[in-house]
């Protein structure tokens, strides 16, 4: 095990359902409510933990590449929200592959901040550290 | 506010053209056109009658659907006559090939509105255009009722445009080499995943930029074709999570104005409270935006503030966002006993400790520096079809809890606040002041709470009859004033209590069109803060 002395940094990308409910982690109610520290960064390439609805729209499929990269370096995935279930078999939209990958998965279409405190727990753990 | 002696009138003026092409609805007026005559209405219509508004504009396959016109294809520009409220609906109908007049030379947003028809449906304008949010070279139709979807071409990222070289250096275009591009995409903390934004400074102020959206598109009109009422009314709330019962409301108002269900008094109270704290919700948000975009610490006091709001929901139905409690003809559920008096606790802290952020953020230099510049007038904003707080901080007093007050806003005494410049610093005033009427309008509707039935009877039993409900009206527009300016659905009916067409009118299509030309004149500096005060969100943007 690894003792990590680095806030555990976390990265959101392309997660609107739950991109109004982010933010609040940043209020006092819930800033210091882990054990650890933790902070949001702006580019992916420096997240453990990388957040995203997994749902790659045509568009999105260009910048999508340099978001898995990162997950396929053994990175963390927090999963958000039931978007996918829209989009089985669509004829356009694809979805992430979840094999092979490291992922927490945070159910739902509406998510208290104590859940995605907890699945950020989760993934903490997942990186292995203590 | 609307009044019905006035809209007569105009009716009778519309109905020299016939009864053919002109029928009234709802407080609508209709009028249908054939291509060749579009532009010389719009015209008319501008100059002569006041419809300076060009609020939406929506394409239909009528492919299967009976209709006693026999065009396959029809286009409704739907304007907005912001002097006596009144709104004209004009209807193209034309068949495959056929083309139609651009309307960009009269309202500049009418590009976007163009594009996203054009590549939806393969409608052909007058004018040369590149898609808007489907990528490059697609070849699929995905709104025509016949698509057959395959596999999208794949898009490129976006080149760093060519500008102009002029020889003269002391005049514009000045040098190439004097100026710096800059891309904030999808990765970018400015674009919060919403779009990709090449902007070009001259080196220190913002004098062009080029915008792309459309990165996630989703299909969700086509998902929103295929569900039942109460389905898209649970989906609707996803458009803005934030301000939930915003679109659920006015989804379940397009409908029950359809099929003219009545909504008991309590309900109509209970959604009243709720909508006003969504407003107060997503407020709350932006402000938090705006502090945090200008490096100040009070974004957290605006999110404890904003806490407070979501405990508010969270008690009313369990949910902070995405409150699923609205239904078709009422509530899902009564305010839950003790709410009230949550209620005023949380109105007396919201109050207090607004003040004080208020107070401690003007009195940094930094903030306000940040927050100036960039002015934008009435009439630009007019042009570019924007609406919400970043249209009144330009000057404009609308607002359609006043001018088209549905519900109880006609008996609520609550003023609108107006700006002068137009800048990002009234933007945030403006925002602020909203934020206490909201709670103004709250507390007069808490105080006079209707007793009684919070569903209208019957209908829930009717839902699994789809006998009960048949409707002579054809299209439908129902808006309401959203936090960020005007929302709601363009609605056709289907059967089977399906939806035929549904077209979704957010606001941050129109900012997001309009923000390149407003955020023009901002240093580096001034551009986060700017661009958060718009309010642009990204799920709003997608079709």
């Amino acid at each position: 095990m690894e003792i990590k002395t680095q806030p555990l940094k976390i990265y959101l990308f392309s997660g609107p359902l739950l991109s109004t409910e982010w933010p609040s982690l940043l209020g006092d109610k819930y800033v210091h409510a882990l054990k650890f520290s933790w902070e949001f960064v702006n580019v992916p390439e420096e997240a453990d933990v990388i957040v995203w609805d997994g749902v790659i729209s045509p568009k999105l499929s260009i910048y999508a590449d340099r978001v898995m990269s990162r997950l396929q370096v053994g990175k963390v995935l927090l999963l958000t929200g039931e978007a996918r279930t829209l989009y089985e078999n669509h004829p356009f939209v694809k979805l992430l592959q979840l094999d092979q990958l490291r992922y927490v998965e945070v159910p739902g279409w509406s998510v208290l901040p104590e859940e995605l405190l907890e699945a950020m727990t989760s993934c903490y753990q997942k990186l292995g550290y203590v | 506010m609307f009044n019905w002696k006035e809209f007569e009138k105009s009716q009778h003026i519309f109905s020299t053209v016939g009864d053919k092409f002109y029928h009234a609805d709802n407080g609508q007026h209709h009028v249908h056109v054939r291509p060749k005559d579009l532009l010389r209405w719009v015209e008319m219509i501008r100059d002569d009658l006041g419809y300076l508004t060009l609020v939406d504009l929506v394409g239909v396959d009528r492919l299967g659907l009976s209709s006693k016109y026999d065009e396959r294809f029809e286009l409704v520009y739907h304007f907005l006559n912001m002097g006596n409220h009144q709104r004209l609906n004009i209807h193209v109908l034309f068949n495959d090939n056929e083309i139609v007049p651009s309307l960009v030379q009269s309202f500049n947003h009418a590009d976007w509105m163009e594009r996203e028809q054009a590549e939806m449906l393969k409608i052909i304008f007058d004018r040369p255009q590149s898609t808007l949010i489907l990528p490059q070279g697609q070849q699929n139709w995905p709104m025509r009722k016949d698509s057959k979807m395959s596999a999208w071409p794949t898009e490129k990222i976006l080149d760093v445009p060519k500008i102009q070289i002029n020889p003269n250096k002391s005049e514009e275009p000045w040098p190439e080499e004097s100026y710096q591009w800059k891309r904030f995409d999808v990765f970018s903390p400015e674009t919060m995943g919403n779009f990709e934004w090449m902007v070009c400074f001259d080196p220190s102020k913002v004098v062009d930029s080029h915008l792309r959206i459309g990165l996630h598109h989703e299909g969700f009109e086509k998902l929103l074709e295929s569900r039942s009422w109460i389905q898209v009314l649970q989906l609707v709330d996803k458009i803005h999570l934030g301000a939930a019962p915003t679109y659920a409301t006015a989804w379940a108002r397009t409908i029950e104005e359809t099929y003219r269900i009545k909504v008991p008094e309590r309900a109509q109270a209970i959604r009243i409270v709720m909508l006003e704290l969504a407003r107060v919700a997503e407020h709350l948000t932006v402000l938090s935006d705006i502090a945090l975009a200008s490096k100040q610490n009070e974004f957290r006091l605006f999110l404890n503030a904003r806490e407070k709001v979501y405990e508010l929901f969270e008690k009313f139905c369990g949910h902070r966002q995405g409150l699923n409690q609205i239904n078709i003809g009422g509530m899902r559920e009564d305010l839950p006993y003790g709410w009230i008096t949550e209620y005023q606790s949380v109105n007396d802290i919201i109050f207090k400790n607004l003040r004080t952020i208020h107070k401690s953020l003007i009195g940094q230099k930094n903030f306000r520096s940040q927050l100036e510049g960039g002015d934008v007038d009435a009439q630009q904003v007019l042009q570019w079809g924007v609406s919400g707080p970043a249209m009144r901080a330009a000057g404009l007093n609308f607002d359609l809890r006043k001018s088209q007050p549905f519900y109880f806003y006609q008996d609520i005494d609550f003023d609108i606040p107006v700006g002068i410049y137009g800048t990002a610093y009234d933007r945030y005033l403006i925002r602020l002041e909203e934020i206490f009427q909201s709670l103004r309008i709250v507390t007069q509707v808490i105080d006079n709470l209707p007793l009684g039935e919070i569903i209208s009877a019957g209908i829930q039993e009717a839902m699994l009859d789809e006998t009960a409900f048949s409707s002579d009206r054809d299209w439908q527009f129902i808006s309401l004033e959203s936090p960020n300016g005007e929302a709601g659905f363009f609605h056709l009916a289907g059967a089977d209590f399906s939806p035929y067409r549904i077209k979704i009118k957010t606001p941050s299509f129109a900012l997001a069109q309009a923000a390149p030309y407003f955020m023009k004149g901002l240093t580096q500096d001034q551009l986060p803060a700017g661009m958060a005060s718009l309010g642009i969100r990204r799920q709003e943007l997608d079709r």
